[in-house]
Order: structure tokens, then C-alpha cells, then sequence
């Protein structure tokens, strides 16, 4: 099973990808360019943005945390960060 | 070290390295030099518009989506071409898709060709990594710094890949993430 991360989905700046923001574990956001195939959601954005689930990988959990290894590099917060379990889904691929 | 032409090749034949398009399968002249191989622009031109917000990467937020919001986008095609204006900036893909897989431990670096840096065009700027793991396009930051407009068209030969073996452990390990956690938690 594969761990996607709840964010918010807005049109990226080539059409392959998506720019999405999410949150961490205390709440500050953070935000990434993804490859559309690392995206899931119900209805494409448009002018205003959606939610959706992104691709990540986990590494490691503790109590009700863990840290995830993100698709692409994000400006404000790098590779890795930290957010609730509960932001997870478990989506087969 | 640096992976030799002839070693690129067997890395794309063997999969450690994936280059789609296939470099020359355009049948164009070689793309290969000794130790690198060229990339075509795809036709996606980013053109980023002046904000009145100034950009602040130390703080949270959702940079991505904000300067995305604040971009025109053009198609270059062969029969028209974008011109690149003298002092101005805008980004680009590579035409090729790169993947990189993990378990190959082969990073790049994306360098400029000195036909296009003769013309005063920087394709590439403080960022010419590509991590071991990276699948997707290159973006280019392009400005034109010469003293003349330059034609951008799709399959442009823009970029030369230079391939490199990386020596050590590559997956992540708790060691490297201790200065990023936060939560007492995750520190167990």
C-alpha cells in the first residue's frame, strides 16, 4: 500500500505537473511542484484549488506522527517533513 | 565519477538511467559528446509575472501555487518559435523525460552548450543537480543576457546531462533526519 498525503491541488506551472500545498504536523504549510502522476484527485483545478492526495513515501512512524520523503524538493520546508497519521491515506497503487 | 558517453549508453541499455526520448532517436546528428548527452527544449515556455508580494522561502506558505498563479504560459512550435528578449527571464522544460532510479546511485548535473552560451542565453542557474531518484523534465531558468533576441523552438538542442556514479549509502537513515524533527515523538 501506498501513503498519500491530503493537500490542496492548483494548476502548476507546465501542464505535467501540479503546485500543491499541504500542512505539517503543527499546522505550518508548506508547498511542492508535483508530477501529475503523483497526484490524485476527484476533479482537475481549474481557477481556484482542490483537494487531493499526494505521493509520498514514509519512513518512519511514532505515536500518532511520521515523517515522509516528498515527490520533488519544496522551497520552504526540503525532502522530508513531519505530519499527523491521520493526514495519510493508505491507496493501493 | 563522471560516466563516459559509451557508459551512458550501457546505462540506458541496461535501465540504470532512463531517457525518454531516446537520445538520437530523432535521427538527428549524434547527441552524445565524450562524457555528456544533449537535451532538447520541449515547448512549454513559463513566463513569470512581477508580484507585489515579495517571496519569502523562510517562512511557511504555498509558494508553488503563488507563483504559479503569477505566470503567463506560451507553446513554442517550430513555425513560431518564442523569442527571447534581451535581459529577460523565463522557464523551460527539457522535451526529455529523466528518471534517475535510486537504486541505480546515479545523480546529473545539467550543463549549458557553448552554442547557445555564445549567444549570451544561460539555460540553467544555481541549480544544475538532479538527485539520484529524480524522474520527470528538467526545468530551465533561461535569461537572455546577449545583446540579441533568441528563438526558442521545440527540439532545440539547449542543454548537455552529465552523468555521475554516487558513491556511498543513499537511503534515508534516522541519523539524517534528527535536525528535522521536531516532535519528541519521532525521536525515539
Amino acid at each position: 500500500m501506498d501513503n498519500w498525503l491530503e493537500c490542496e491541488v492548483s494548476v502548476g506551472m507546465f501542464s505535467t505537473e501540479f503546485a500543491i500545498t499541504a500542512q505539517q504536523f503543527d499546522g505550518k504549510t508548506f508547498s511542492l511542484f508535483a508530477l501529475q502522476d503523483d497526484v490524485r484527485t476527484k476533479s482537475a483545478p481549474n481557477g481556484s484549488p482542490v483537494s487531493g492526495l499526494l505521493h509520498v513515501n514514509r519512513i518512519k512512524t511514532s505515536n500518532d506522527l511520521a515523517m515522509v520523503v516528498l515527490p520533488q524538493l519544496s522551497p520552504e520546508a526540503g525532502t522530508t517533513v513531519t505530519v499527523k497519521v491521520s493526514q495519510l491515506h493508505q491507496v493501493s497503487a | 565519477m563522471v560516466l563516459s558517453s559509451a557508459e551512458i549508453q550501457k546505462a540506458l541499455e541496461d535501465g540504470r538511467l532512463v531517457i525518454n526520448p531516446v537520445p538520437g532517436s530523432a535521427g538527428t546528428k549524434s547527441p552524445y559528446n565524450t562524457h555528456s548527452v544533449d537535451l532538447t527544449l520541449g515547448s512549454e515556455i513559463v513566463i513569470p509575472q512581477p508580484m507585489t508580494a515579495s517571496i519569502d522561502l523562510s517562512e511557511s506558505g504555498s509558494i508553488a501555487t503563488l507563483i504559479s498563479q503569477n505566470a503567463q504560459r506560451r507553446t513554442a512550435t517550430k513555425d513560431q518559435p518564442y523569442k527571447l528578449e534581451r535581459g529577460k527571464f523565463i522557464l523551460a522544460q527539457t522535451k526529455e523525460v529523466i528518471s534517475l532510479p535510486i537504486t541505480s546511485a546515479l545523480g546529473a548535473r545539467i550543463e549549458g552548450k557553448s552554442s547557445v552560451a555564445r549567444c549570451g542565453v544561460l539555460v540553467h542557474f544555481t541549480a544544475p543537480t538532479v538527485h539520484p531518484g529524480f524522474h520527470g523534465r528538467l526545468t530551465l531558468e533561461m535569461i537572455n543576457l546577449g545583446p540579441n533576441v533568441f528563438s526558442l523552438s521545440p527540439d532545440l538542442p539547449i542543454a548537455q546531462l552529465i552523468i555521475e556514479e554516487v558513491k556511498g549509502e543513499l537511503t534515508p537513515n534516522d541519523s539524517q533526519f534528527q535536525n528535522q524533527m521536531k516532535p519528541e515523538g519521532l525521536k525515539a
